[in-house]
């Protein structure tokens, strides 16, 4: 069967902080009561908690980095199958206006689109009809977080709390749906 | 093989009354838990590790019932994948799960 309904992966997402976190002692914990995972590295005033969640009431995948000290965040995304299927949307025109999004911390920048669009009907490489024109993708976005390169988002500014966002999507249309 | 799994189950329907008994008089604990929003104990039951996964092998899992991810710290970057419900694949070629 070359087809099937397999729950694919949207993709790999990495959090990294500048400067790096120590990792001795190491706290991760599933947190049932609050549906979140805390993950505690260092201690003291090197201390990094993140917060990770599934919003209960929107889908959203929340990420939250907190630490005494201020550091900057970089995030990718791995897509696997770039260029084989899937397509990271290009970064938007810079903005002409003299002041840059990453200065302000608290505000959320265009973020990072990708997606997987399975091919019409009729198309050879579409064994199985029912699975034609099924985008699914998601967008990646923070306060503060620009585009950095096709596949990264970075903090413009060293902040002491970081906020980001996961909105995965799926829809069925034709490609041109996606415009 | 089958004799001893036979006699297993003729074992465990024998203690099926006494399970029942053991649930009835849980019951007013759990009604006072629920009342006290203490949760019924569910912390208990947190899943907690003081060594980072070293990869996707070693991930915690999380979700609210349609999207979910999993989550491992890799050794300083925090990585998790992602997936959502009703998301039929494409090809067999894209639904690899690592790079190569």
């Amino acid at each position: 069967m070359k087809e099937g309904g397999v729950l694919m992966k949207l993709g790999l997402i990495r959090v990294s902080l500048n400067p790096k976190p120590i990792v001795n002692p190491f706290q991760q914990t599933l947190q049932l009561r609050h549906g979140e995972i805390a993950i505690r590295l260092g201690e003291g005033t090197t201390a990094i908690d993140y917060r990770i969640w599934v919003d209960a009431n929107h889908p959203v995948i929340r990420v939250e980095a907190n630490g005494s000290q201020p550091f900057k965040t970089t995030v990718t995304i791995h897509d696997w199958r770039l260029r084989q299927g899937d397509t990271i949307l290009a970064a938007p025109r810079a903005p002409t206006s003299p002041a840059p999004r990453a200065a302000d911390p608290n505000r959320s920048a265009p973020g990072l689109t990708w997606f997987h669009h399975n091919p019409s009907k009729n198309d050879p490489r579409l064994a199985d009809p029912h699975l034609a024109d099924i985008t699914f993708g998601a967008t990646l976005e923070g306060p503060g977080l620009v585009r950095d390169a096709d596949s990264t988002l970075t903090s413009g500014v060293a902040t002491s709390t970081q906020l980001i966002s996961i909105h995965p999507l799926t829809l069925t249309g034709p490609a041109g749906c996606l415009n | 093989m089958q004799l001893v799994i036979a006699k297993h189950c003729r074992y465990m329907k024998s203690l099926l009354p006494l399970l029942a008994c053991l649930s009835l008089l849980s019951l007013p604990t759990l009604a006072q838990d629920v009342a006290s929003g203490a949760g019924i104990g569910v912390d208990q039951y947190n899943l907690s590790w003081n060594v980072p996964g070293p990869n996707s092998a070693a991930s915690m899992p999380l979700g609210n019932g349609d999207i979910g991810l999993n989550a491992w710290v890799d050794p300083t970057e925090t990585c998790f994948s992602i997936f959502r419900r009703q998301m039929p694949g494409a090809a067999r070629r894209t639904q690899r799960l690592t790079p190569g």
